[in-house]
């Protein structure tokens, strides 16, 4: 049975884009701009998580999660404009179990609600990913990378690099982005380091480095996973 | 960079500070004024002294003249006359003396007179039945009588030298005290000065025990401190307004794109369409805030001259016409004159903006209304119109930089325009005032001092 997800997020377009990444992640999703409604829907929807804004016009989030801490345990993913610490201890302290800052990848508040329900117990994809017919199988788990039947030792930056590429098969990931997503937004420099990464990267996996399959390059692009998911 | 230890100049072996220099100069008044004593005391004293010893002398030589006589009358002519009495008086006081007779030969001199000549000469006439028969003249030799004075005069530079050491004294510790309680409140002001140096922004001197001066250089420093400390609040609040503002537009974009990439929204016009507009967000925002910037800094630098609101509200309403004509708003206008000191230019901006947004959130028909005139001390223009309304619990808020009410998500703008206007108003040492009842309309107010004619 899919987890239901309760989505509080004033601003229309975020509130749409951000379902359609729950949705696309097989979660059943409820939403609202409304604190006064959340607080409605939590108590008679019983969803499994929330994702709740903390800037909501009418009820703040964190009133939100203070009355909703009071009558039950379900999870909250705090979704905050404010990056200051005091913020952000004041968002977890109202019983957030976790948050992410404006602006935010998507996919990233994905993932922080896989890993929160994962943690509360909820089934999780125990399995690995596998792309290419078994060729490539990633198990975020347990943090391996599996390539034609064998384990891959790979750096933390490789392990990112792939990762990402694998996350959405045939999307191009420009330099820019893989730097931002592997060593976050902190990272200053010069974004073709990521082309040696890269090149130790195909190393290790591909059978004809000079002949990428797996991570293939786009010309003027970036990179790209040139393997299709199995399902 | 510098560390503030390094400003202070190099210390000298006798440090050059108010303690010293205070010091120093209550001891060099002291020393003046008792030198300035001991000189008018000596002249003025030895004065005193040769009056007396003169007053002395003429006395004596008079009680010599006296004995003289008394030996004249015994026998009536000096021949023969017994004058040891007159003698002995001189030899008791140490004095030479000779007596002549009317025609001023010499009847009497005592030994030592001849080699007396240059000492302190003193001469009486001597008066036998009430006429003069002759002369006495007294020579002062002895120390007994000239000796005072000098006696007297060294008894007195003691005294001067005595009462110059204790004033010396007294001057060097008065002059530490006094240094003292100078110089206790100026440390403590340059221990809050480097204190608001080293970024202690709450650093205050506060309520300090000094002479007048001093004590309003504390007083000027705490308000320099408050009005640098306020300064900085708005900057502070200004970046997180920014950069809080700017998140929402951003992360929009972000997600947008990204659902575009990861294949999740087809890029259709529409999808597009919606990701542009917040782009246009953004370059908004952008501008606004240079607006901002450069109504702060023209809150700085006002040209402020007498003017008539009616005129600028009139000028500004002109200027709108064509908005209004298009949207169907009609614009009543009821200006009375009243003149204000105003940028005339800034003041325009303000009655501008007050239009625009009266018309942006009246619904086609209801009219907008301008009001100019005098009310008391003050000149007032009101700008009403009959749209939604503000809801009471927002009325506080719509002066914040980027706050835009929830029914304003339709309109354009970042809500910027309003926090300008106010603080151009503030600049003109007027303000700002909204009042509403929503679904009925909204009453913007500009108070602003009239000019009274003088």
């Amino acid at each position: 049975m899919a987890a239901t997800i309760l989505l509080v997020e004033d601003e229309t377009k975020l509130r749409d884009l951000l379902r359609s990444y729950l949705e696309q992640a097989g979660f059943s999703v409820l939403s609202t701009g409304s604190g006064a409604e959340a607080l409605s829907l939590a108590t008679t929807a019983e969803p499994d998580l929330l994702v709740l804004d903390l800037g909501l016009p009418d009820l703040g989030g964190e009133t939100v999660a203070r009355e909703l801490r009071a009558t039950s345990s379900t999870p909250i993913l705090m979704l905050t404009a404010r990056s200051s610490e005091e913020d952000r201890v004041a968002g977890l302290e109202a019983g957030a179990d976790d948050y992410v800052t404006k602006p935010f990848s998507p996919r990233e508040v994905v993932l922080r609600v896989q890993a929160i329900l994962r943690r509360g117990g909820q089934s999780a994809t125990a399995e690995p990913a596998s792309y290419g017919g078994g060729a490539l199988l990633i198990d975020e788990s347990r943090h391996v990378a599996t390539v034609r039947g064998e384990d891959i030792d790979l750096t933390p930056t490789e392990w990112g690099v792939l990762v990402t590429l694998a996350s959405v098969p045939g999307r191009v990931y420009s330099r820019f982005e893989l730097i931002n997503r592997v060593r976050g937004y902190e990272f200053d420099g010069y974004e073709r380091i990521i082309d040696s990464h890269v090149k130790n990267l195909r190393r290790k996996i591909e059978q004809d480095a000079g002949n990428p399959e797996i991570v293939t390059t786009v010309l003027g692009g970036g990179y790209r996973l040139g393997l299709a998911r199995d399902d | 960079m510098t560390d503030p230890a390094d400003i202070r100049p190099a210390r000298r072996a006798v440090a050059d500070t108010l303690r010293t220099r205070l010091a120093v100069s209550f001891l060099g008044v002291a020393l003046a004024a008792v030198a300035l004593l001991a000189v008018l005391t000596v002249i003025f004293a030895s004065d005193d002294v040769s009056t007396l010893v003169h007053n002395q002398r003429t006395e004596l030589t008079n009680g010599i003249a006296g004995a003289a006589a008394a030996g004249w009358e015994r026998r009536d002519r000096w021949a023969g006359a017994d004058l040891s009495a007159a003698l002995d008086l001189a030899a008791d006081t140490g004095s030479e003396v000779r007596i002549t007779d009317d025609v001023g030969r010499v009847v009497e001199i005592s030994p030592g007179f001849a080699s007396s000549a240059g000492r302190p000469q003193y001469q009486a006439p001597v008066f036998g039945d009430g006429r003069p028969v002759g002369e006495v003249t007294v020579r002062f030799t002895g120390e007994r009588l000239s000796g005072a004075d000098s006696a007297l005069q060294s008894a007195l530079i003691w005294a001067i030298v005595a009462a110059a050491g204790v004033a010396a004294l007294l001057a060097l510790l008065t002059g530490l005290a006094v240094a003292r309680r100078l110089t206790r409140p100026v440390r403590h002001i340059i221990s809050v000065t480097r204190a608001m140096g080293a970024g202690v922004r709450t650093a205050r001197v506060g309520p300090v025990r000094a002479p007048e001066e001093l004590r309003e250089l504390a007083t000027a420093f705490d308000q320099m401190a408050d009005v640098l400390d306020r300064q900085e609040q708005l900057r502070r609040d200004l970046v997180a307004d920014v950069a809080h503002e700017l998140r929402t537009p951003v992360a929009i974009l972000q997600a947008g794109h990204e659902a575009l990439l990861d294949g999740l929204a087809e890029p259709t016009p529409a999808e597009l369409v919606s990701l542009h507009d917040e782009v246009l967000r953004l370059a908004r925002m952008v501008d606004e805030l240079e607006t901002l910037a450069a109504a702060d800094a023209a809150a700085l630098h006002l040209e402020l001259r007498p003017c008539d609101l009616a005129e600028v509200a009139s000028s500004a309403a002109d200027g709108l016409a064509s908005r209004f004509g298009a949207a169907g708003v009609q614009l009543e206008r009821r200006l009375a004159p009243a003149v204000v000191m105003a940028d005339e230019q800034r003041l325009r901006q303000v009655v501008t903006n007050l239009l625009t947004n009266a018309l942006k959130f009246s619904p086609g028909g209801a009219p907008v209304a301008i009001d100019v005139g005098p009310a008391g001390p003050d000149a007032i223009l009101r700008v009403s119109d009959h749209g939604v309304g503000i809801p009471a619990a927002d009325l506080p808020r719509i002066f914040d930089r980027f706050w835009r009410g929830a029914q304003a998500a339709q309109t354009s703008g970042s809500g910027i325009g309003l926090a300008i206007a106010a603080e151009l108003v503030r600049a003109h040492h007027g303000h700002l005032s909204a009042s509403s009842q929503p679904g009925a309309g909204t009453q913007m107010t500009l108070t602003l001092p009239l000019v009274t004619a003088a």
